[in-house]
């Protein structure tokens, strides 16, 4: 038998895309819902990007609405892909673009100067959260290596 | 704002910003229940040394812009 074949899946169904959802809503969460094994890290990912995203806020940055339409002079296909890379953060981007849509206090402001690098912060906390949830469903996903050692 | 402070605000989030990449991939490197302290701390002098690095060509390039 190949190794890759002796890989079972240890998440059902549901629980897979429980933990997809969940992880994408809370950052950092998905380590959380696997093996208890794993608890440390998640809490650590869990305060490292939140913490991020919200110096991202603090700097007057943000998620903001783009531009999708490309006959508009405004288009910009960078700012689309980072656009849904931010949204990689879950809940707090939300809140961050619904603050926009009702011109809530903290809502991100272009002009303001540190605009661009708090965003930045926004962008980073969503990317990690995209690669956090990549690999714990591929952990969730396999035997741990030493049930496969046993086996 | 100052332009002094603008650049050092630039400047610690360039480290705080690589020290979280550094702590999620040096972490996920790392085996449940071994010390994940040398994984993140070379990820982090890496990543450093790479933008610091990156930094350093764009500064040279730029005494040559006029």
């Amino acid at each position: 038998m190949s190794p890759s074949s002796s890989l079972q899946p240890a998440l059902s169904a549901p629980r897979f895309w429980l933990t997809l959802f969940l992880g994408w809503l809370v950052p950092g969460c998905a380590y959380l819902l696997l093996e208890r094994r794993h608890w440390r890290r998640g809490l650590v990912f869990l305060v490292a990007l939140h913490l991020t995203f919200f110096i991202g806020i603090g700097l007057h940055g943000g998620v903001l609405w783009p531009v999708w339409n490309p006959r508009d002079d405004a288009f910009s296909f960078v700012n689309n892909l980072i656009f849904l890379a931010q949204l990689g953060a879950g809940w707090p981007a939300l809140l961050s673009l619904l603050a926009h849509f009702e011109g809530w206090r903290f809502a991100a402001a272009e002009p303001r100067v540190l605009y661009e690098l708090g965003s930045f912060y926004c962008f980073v906390a969503g990317v990690l959260n995209l690669l956090i949830i990549s690999q714990s469903l591929d952990l969730g996903r396999k035997k741990p290596f030493e049930i496969l050692a046993k086996e | 704002m100052s332009q002094n402070l603008f650049g050092f605000l630039h400047v610690l989030s360039l480290i705080y910003l690589t020290g979280v990449v550094a702590l999620v991939i040096g972490l996920q490197e790392t085996e449940p229940g071994k010390p994940p302290a040398r994984n993140v701390l070379g990820c982090w002098a890496k990543l450093l040394g790479g933008l610091i690095g990156v930094g350093v060509v764009v500064y040279v390039l730029s005494l040559f812009a006029g």
